[in-house]
């Protein structure tokens, strides 16, 4: 089964938008490090049983502590660390800060992002949803995320792939 | 309507310049400040999406998105742009 590490910034906005529950129709495993199972727990503890927590031990999490000592998020930091550890080619993170950041910092643009969209990419292959910018919209409107990095990106991915 | 407005340092000696420039008056020139400020909100209020795509295809540039909208606003669709098609690149890569 194919794997992808997820930030807490999507799964919540897909909780709010009431998607978490295809996570299960993806095809794909979900992946989530320690420091994000704990962000989720302190909001929403539905989100747990759609998803495999993969705590980061020694070499691992030195490395991701590196990256929050240039002012990286500990969530988006183990989650960069673990998919590299996973041989993942990116990370999922609708993070505006951590988008920012990435696009600042040269030494981070190795590291590869999609965005909630991507999900909305695999519900609409797999006929789960059938208006992807309803979805959008719904998303967008629901975390704040209108006129951010998130909206532009999330909404570039989805008419770069013929939306 | 009158106003009383505190300005740094920094915006005094701003101000002044202008005054010499623009051979105006400070409330002329406030009132074109806000002006120019309104506009630039409203366009990224009502058309963010519009300016990404002429963005996204190379209509516009990014020193034009700094002149039509605010500087938030315009370093949103800057750095989403480079990001959402890098996500792009992606999937398309592994499909």
């Amino acid at each position: 089964m194919l794997r992808l590490v997820v930030d807490s910034s999507t799964l919540f906005a897909l909780e709010r938008a009431d998607l978490i529950k295809f996570l299960n129709k993806t095809g794909y495993e979900i992946i989530i490090p320690g420091s994000v199972k704990e962000e989720i727990v302190k909001d929403s503890k539905g989100i747990l049983n759609k998803v495999k927590i993969e705590p980061l031990r020694g070499k691992s999490l030195k490395k991701s502590k590196f990256l929050e000592n240039i002012g990286i998020g500990k969530g988006e930091a183990q989650c960069c660390i673990l998919a590299n550890k996973l041989k993942l080619d990116f990370i999922i993170c609708d993070d505006r800060k951590f988008l920012r950041q990435r696009y600042l910092n040269k030494d981070l643009e190795k590291i590869k992002i999609n965005g909630f969209a991507f999900f909305l990419d695999i519900f609409i292959k797999k006929k789960i949803i059938k208006d992807v910018w309803e979805y959008f919209n719904k998303i967008i409107k629901l975390t704040n995320w209108e006129r951010s990095e998130v909206e532009a990106a999330n909404y570039v991915f989805l008419k770069e792939m013929g939306y | 309507m009158k106003a009383t407005i505190v300005l740094d340092k920094n915006t005094e000696k701003e101000l002044k310049e202008l005054l010499e420039l623009e051979k105006t008056s400070k409330s002329k020139l406030i009132r074109k400040a806000v002006n120019d400020l309104y506009l630039k909100e409203k366009r990224a209020k009502e058309n963010f999406l519009f300016f990404v795509d002429l963005y996204r295809n190379n209509v516009i540039d990014k020193d034009s998105l700094f002149i039509l909208l605010p500087r938030k606003d315009a370093e949103a669709i800057i750095i989403g742009t480079k990001t959402g098609k890098e996500a792009a690149e992606i999937v398309k890569a592994g499909s």
